[in-house]
């Protein structure tokens, strides 16, 4: 078990799968180059397979596997050479160096070792017909023995890699995916169906069919997909060596090795991955002495970060090294004559970096800081291109550089936002959406929408946001729904950001992506088609398409850096939930607090002693009225307005508290400047949010003081379920 | 004597084919989804048992006529072509019999038809009356509407105007 603790077990399995796999076609190789003529192809695969089981020992810790593969290996070598046909004898000899390797295998499962097993018969069989052809039958029957023998002692491990994983063609999974598709659909129907039906037992039939092909569908889906760490295991070692051969020294980070994608993509990105990871080692990042003499540390960072977004898995590989010098590359790709002069002065930075995935682009013969950058890259942009995906470079001289693959999954369930829009509906992906935001009146609607370059905006918390007309952009019969009521969608893409105006928002479902066929894949606002739960098909909205489509601009990059620069954790900005407390003074509780905001009925509010209380959501809320806290005037129950605003609280991680404010006003995301110390309890301080001084609450206190014989606490604790 | 089984159809009431082994069945058209900004060809996106297809209006596609999808009150046929590649659904007007032609009756596309719709063909098969036009699936499927509509009279270019009787053997 010790010589085996370094291995990983993920390389032990991968090595006894393929090995599993090997014996299997070295057995059936055999016994037909037995029967007939030697057939050299065969003979190759033979001696091929035995080569790599011996190369993988290499790597582990079986010696004894080595020897027994190298010499059936030398056998076949010789076989190979002097063209002599394999007799039954070689054969015998042959199929039982595969049982030997069989059983080595097993007991290394079993037990982790390669056993106590003695082979040195078989080997020596095995060298003997390597010398003549002629090999005593009574040598061959031998050793049969202690290995039958073998076999019966140890039986055969039940649990076994080979019986726990199959070969299984991705056209079959494909086509039971469809299968499982087809299914959700007579499930859903057959659910509408029992609905109405009075039958328990049919009812109950439905609901387990239900629950079934839930199960079913995931499962099917799960089948498919594999985590982005099979690719990345090998990444280790190879950065090692990569880091020798260039003489630096590189640390390898790796994050979200977890990220699922589809199998066939998991294959196809492994070439441009690597030779990315060439080039940021090569090239991005400095020698160590460089590094110590420009303040860095000596070691250089490699990070990999994989995410999905959408039906995206964004895949970065970020350097810290030098980066690459756009004016330079402007001045190779103009010596090449790929840019004229006069493109290269109106070029933008970002423009320039583009141009190292050109073809033609190439600086080996140039001995400069990012020779090599430029080779090959406009395969790895090729190869990306060939499954959808697209890669994207960003740099900062002297700081590194990060290229962005964006692999598309196309089997992928993921959740979207239905919406609909002159009769049609649409999805948009979940992790587009910000928020969504409904005017009602035809006051509101024409005061809230100004229009600015001839661009309908909105004003949200401060910035300005353009909106655009989902049924206007897609030329759809402009709907004929009511003029007070307006409903938009806040959509983040790329550098995108634009309230998306709809009809109607249905809700968050999680579909399963169809690609788009070829014949509409020139409509880039469109990503993808799905089913919906009453079997019609409906697009998928690419917002980044859409918004290029619609003329949005894009957002200028320096606002849109320091978002993704600061770490949540350092930045000072948070989101503060700003409110109307008691005499029309605005007061502010960090978000973080606030699970939700509820407008809900007076009539929820119950008096039990001189407690307020409220069910919700299964359990009984204590509710702090924040006039009673200011104020200190208890309204009775009959005094509240007919509907309250109540901002649900949770406290130390599982106290909930309920907190009626007069109005809740907004969330805005702000540093919070300090304008004055807290001038009467509850209170941490004063503020200026938004321009407006602000009462910050201090919400603990405030928990403490509508309790002042601290009953509270038992009493949340007692009415909790 | 060697026969091909020709899937046929009618489209602006002349007679058109595509090998069976391309097709992979035959339906009535079901409710579409609308594609906004797609070519004027293209119908809309059909449900067919979880995948996702587009169904083109062929009459449209080949230019025998520049109204795409028309609504009428007749049952609408939809025939589903598949290659290796793709898959469609393509909207015919009315459906005819699985023909066997003998390979002898086989002819280039007669030179009389506009090169527009000989693109689309593979030929065509000399029948007792008429000629049977031959589609090539992968150029239905791949050649997408190009904006260059120009009208096609297709009466002036089939001296035979008769309409074949069609017996429904389709199974509905």
């Amino acid at each position: 078990m010790e010589s085996f603790n370094a291995v990983d077990a993920e390389d032990l399995k991968a090595f006894l799968i393929e090995s599993h796999e090997m014996l299997a076609q070295f057995e059936r190789d055999v016994l037909s180059l037995e029967n007939g003529a030697l057939n050299p192809d065969q003979l190759d695969r033979l001696y091929r397979s035995l080569h790599t089981i011996k190369g993988n020992c290499g790597f582990l810790p079986f010696a004894k596997l080595e020897a027994i593969a190298h010499a059936g290996e030398t056998l076949l070598g010789t076989i190979r050479t002097t063209q002599r046909n394999i007799t039954p004898d070689v054969a015998t000899a042959l199929l039982q160096l595969a049982d030997a390797i069989q059983q080595v295998l097993q007991t290394i499962e079993a037990t982790a070792s390669e056993g106590n097993q003695d082979y040195s018969g078989l080997i020596a069989t095995l060298t003997t017909l390597c010398k003549t052809d002629a090999i005593p039958q009574a040598t061959i029957t031998h050793h049969a023995t202690p290995l039958d023998a073998a076999d019966g002692q140890s039986g055969m491990p039940l649990d076994s890699t080979i019986d726990s994983t199959i070969r299984v063609q991705v056209d079959l999974l494909d086509y039971v995916m469809n299968l499982v598709g087809e299914l959700v659909l007579a499930r859903n129907r057959l659910l509408q169906l029992t609905a109405t039906n009075q039958d328990a037992e049919i009812v109950v039939t439905g609901r387990q069919i239900d629950l079934i092909t839930n199960e079913l569908q995931d499962n099917v889906m799960k089948a498919r997909m594999q985590p982005i760490s099979t690719l990345w295991r090998n990444l280790p070692r190879l950065v090692r060596d990569l880091a020798l051969d260039c003489g630096k020294e590189v640390a390898l980070e790796l994050e979200g090795s977890e990220t699922e994608l589809d199998r066939s993509l998991i294959a196809a990105i492994k070439d441009p991955l690597t030779h990315l990871i060439r080039n940021c080692i090569d090239h991005g990042i400095e020698s160590p002495d460089r590094r110590m003499a420009i303040g860095k540390s000596a070691q250089g960072r490699l990070k990999l970060r994989a995410f999905q977004e959408n039906s995206k898995v964004i895949l970065e590989i970020s350097d810290d090294g030098a980066g690459i010098d756009s004016t330079q590359i402007k001045a190779r790709s103009q010596q090449m004559g790929l840019i004229t002069a006069a493109q290269a002065t109106s070029m933008t930075d970002r423009e320039a970096l583009e141009l190292i995935f050109l073809p033609g682009f190439s600086t080996t013969t140039e001995v400069t800081r990012l020779s090599g950058r430029g080779v090959g890259m406009d395969v790895v942009r090729r190869n990306l291109e060939s499954v959808q995906g697209t890669v994207e470079i960003d740099s900062q001289l002297g700081h590194g550089t990060t290229f962005r693959l964006k692999i598309p999954l196309t089997l992928a369930i993921i959740p979207a936002l239905l919406v609909s829009s002159s009769n049609e509906r649409f999805a948009i992906p979940q992790a587009n959406v910000q928020e969504l935001i409904r005017l009602e009146g035809e006051d509101q609607i024409q005061r809230s929408i100004e229009t600015l370059l001839n661009v309908p905006v909105y004003r949200l918390r401060g910035q300005i946001l353009p909106l655009v007309n989902l049924a206007a952009v897609l030329q759809l019969p402009p709907s004929t729904g009511p003029t007070d009521l307006l409903y938009f969608v806040v959509i983040a893409a790329d550098d995108y950001r634009f309230g998306l105006i709809v009809d109607w928002i249905e809700d968050t479902q999680n579909m399963v992506v169809k690609p788009l066929s070829k014949q509409l894949r020139s409509l880039n606002m469109f990503a993808g088609a799905t089913v919906l739960g009453d079997g019609a098909a409906a697009l998928i909205l690419d917002t980044s398409g859409l918004a290029k489509y619609a003329g949005v601009q894009r957002q200028s990059q320096q606002s849109f850096a320091p978002a993704t620069e600061l770490e949540p954790g350092l930045s000072d900005r948070q989101l503060i939930l700003i409110m109307l407390g008691p005499q029309n003074v605005r007061m502010g509780i960090l978000l973080t607090h606030a699970t939700r905001l509820e407008i809900l009925p007076s009539t929820v509010i119950e008096r039990v002693g001189d407690q307020y209380l409220m069910q919700y959501r299964d359990r009984i809320v204590s509710l702090i009225d924040l006039q009673a806290v200011c104020t200190g005037m208890v309204s009775s129950p009959a005094e509240f307005a007919e509907f309250v605003s109540i901002v649900i609280i949770t406290l130390d991680g599982d106290r909930t508290v309920g907190l009626i404010v007069h109005q809740i006003l907004d969330i805005v995301e702000e540093a919070i400047t300090v304008t004055g110390a807290a001038t009467r309890p509850g209170v941490t301080c004063y503020a200026t949010v938004q321009g407006h001084i602000t009462e910050m609450l201090d919400l603990n206190a405030i928990v403490e003081l509508t309790n002042p014989y601290r009953t509270a606490r038992e009493l949340l604790i007692g009415a909790r379920r | 004597m060697a026969i091909q089984l020709i899937c046929t159809f009618f489209l602006n009431n002349t007679y058109f084919g595509i090998e069976v082994e391309d097709v992979q069945e035959i339906i009535r058209q079901q409710s579409l989804t609308r594609v906004p900004l797609a070519a004027p060809d293209i119908c809309g996106l059909m449900n067919l048992r979880g995948q996702v297809i587009p169904v083109v209006d062929l009459p449209c596609r080949l230019r025998l006529r520049s109204v795409s999808c028309p609504i009428g009150e007749q049952v609408i046929y939809n025939i589903i072509v598949k290659t290796n590649d793709d898959t469609a659904g393509f909207r015919v007007d009315e459906i005819g019999d699985i023909l066997e032609c003998p390979l002898e009756a086989f002819e280039p596309s007669p030179t009389t038809l506009n090169s527009h719709i000989r693109w689309f063909l593979k030929g065509a098969y000399k029948l007792e009356h008429d000629f049977l036009l031959l589609l090539d699936s992968q150029k239905i499927l791949q050649t997408t509407y190009r904006d260059t509509a120009e009208e096609i009279d297709t009466h002036s270019l089939f001296t035979s105007k008769r309409k074949y009787i069609v017996s429904d053997r389709l199974g509905r």
